[in-house]
């Protein structure tokens, strides 16, 4: 399947977690592990970050050039600094990367994710996310080049990412 | 002939006493509770997750109606699904463990949500979690904090070494 007709532009603007601007083209030369998700997810965004961690050390001197980005759909919450500290715990080498609501719904339309804010009224998280689970891998020429989902295992992704 | 039959009803009267005393929140004996684990997070998270493995190795349906942790102001039983491609969680009131049944609360399906959480969980704190059942039983569990799930665990459970 060809992923390249996913954000076909290459490129996207956004802000990292130290409130400086970025664009997706000043990345080239490296691979990038794309996400959407938010910090107070209990179970599927923590479960990637941590495989990961796992991937990362599978990669050797290779992860140098692999860099994570974890794009918050919930900006409202995730502050910068929330994001800096969240991903500082997992030990790779991740940007958290926000932007306001239209900012951000930009870059998920364009990777073709979804996301939806759900408000419960029954549980006491008050609300929270349903949103898909795909990892995008984007190559060197920006190009998104490979889906990975939350059954995939580490040994399994490291070895894809190898071959880029 | 008449003490005998006696002895024999007194024998019966009390082993049914029994019986039926053994059959009332006995689960405690019979559920097992294994591999239970809680995603560590960062000190500004205030939620997080806790999985684990429940047998049933009783005759009856054991139903976990809730659970608690003096960690969380708030404890919860939540279920991942997908939906339209996207993953959706929900609440539920009640998680049902066939008799001789097993259930496994792991990534992406069940699992116990700890909310409010008064203090950080470390990786390797020990967290208690009491674990209540329908029938009045309850179960206290000790969940070990952790970055991630090894990956061969759950194919090495059951394995004779």
């Amino acid at each position: 399947m060809d992923y390249g007709t996913l954000n076909p532009q290459r490129d996207f603007t956004l802000h990292d977690q130290d409130g400086k601007i970025f664009h997706l083209k000043d990345h080239r030369g490296e691979i990038i592990l794309l996400f959407f998700g938010y910090t107070s997810c209990p179970d599927e965004c923590p479960t990637t970050l941590s495989k990961l961690a796992r991937v990362y050390a599978l990669l050797g001197p290779m992860r140098q050039k692999v860099l994570t980005l974890f794009v918050t759909i919930d900006p409202q919450r995730d502050t910068p600094q929330k994001l800096k500290e969240y991903l500082k715990y997992f030990n790779i080498n991740a940007i958290g990367l926000t932007g306001t609501k239209q900012e951000i719904d930009a870059v998920v339309d364009s990777y073709k994710a979804m996301y939806e804010k759900v408000v419960t009224h029954i549980s006491a998280l008050g609300y929270d996310f349903d949103h898909t689970d795909n990892l995008y891998l984007i190559d060197e020429q920006g190009k998104t080049s490979y889906l990975f989902h939350l059954e995939d295992k580490a040994k399994d992704m490291a070895q894809v990412i190898k071959g880029f | 002939m008449k003490f005998k039959s006696l002895l024999c009803s007194i024998v019966a009267i009390t082993a049914v006493f029994f019986m039926s005393y053994a059959q009332a929140g006995d689960l405690n004996k019979n559920i097992i509770v294994s591999n239970a684990w809680v995603q560590a997070m960062p000190p500004s998270q205030t939620t997080t997750a806790a999985y684990m493995s429940i047998t049933n190795n009783s005759s009856q349906e054991a139903v976990l109606v809730s659970a608690s942790s003096d960690i969380a102001g708030v404890t919860e039983i939540h279920q991942m699904s997908q939906m339209n491609g996207m993953m959706k969680m929900a609440m539920i009131s009640n998680l049902h463990i066939l008799a001789q049944g097993k259930v496994e609360l792991s990534p992406g399906g069940f699992h116990i949500m700890l909310i409010n959480l008064k203090k950080p969980v470390n990786k390797g704190d020990i967290v208690p979690i009491t674990l209540h059942f329908q029938d009045g039983s309850v179960i206290v569990v000790n969940a070990q904090a952790k970055l991630q799930q090894e990956e061969d665990s759950s194919s090495m459970a059951g394995m004779k070494m």
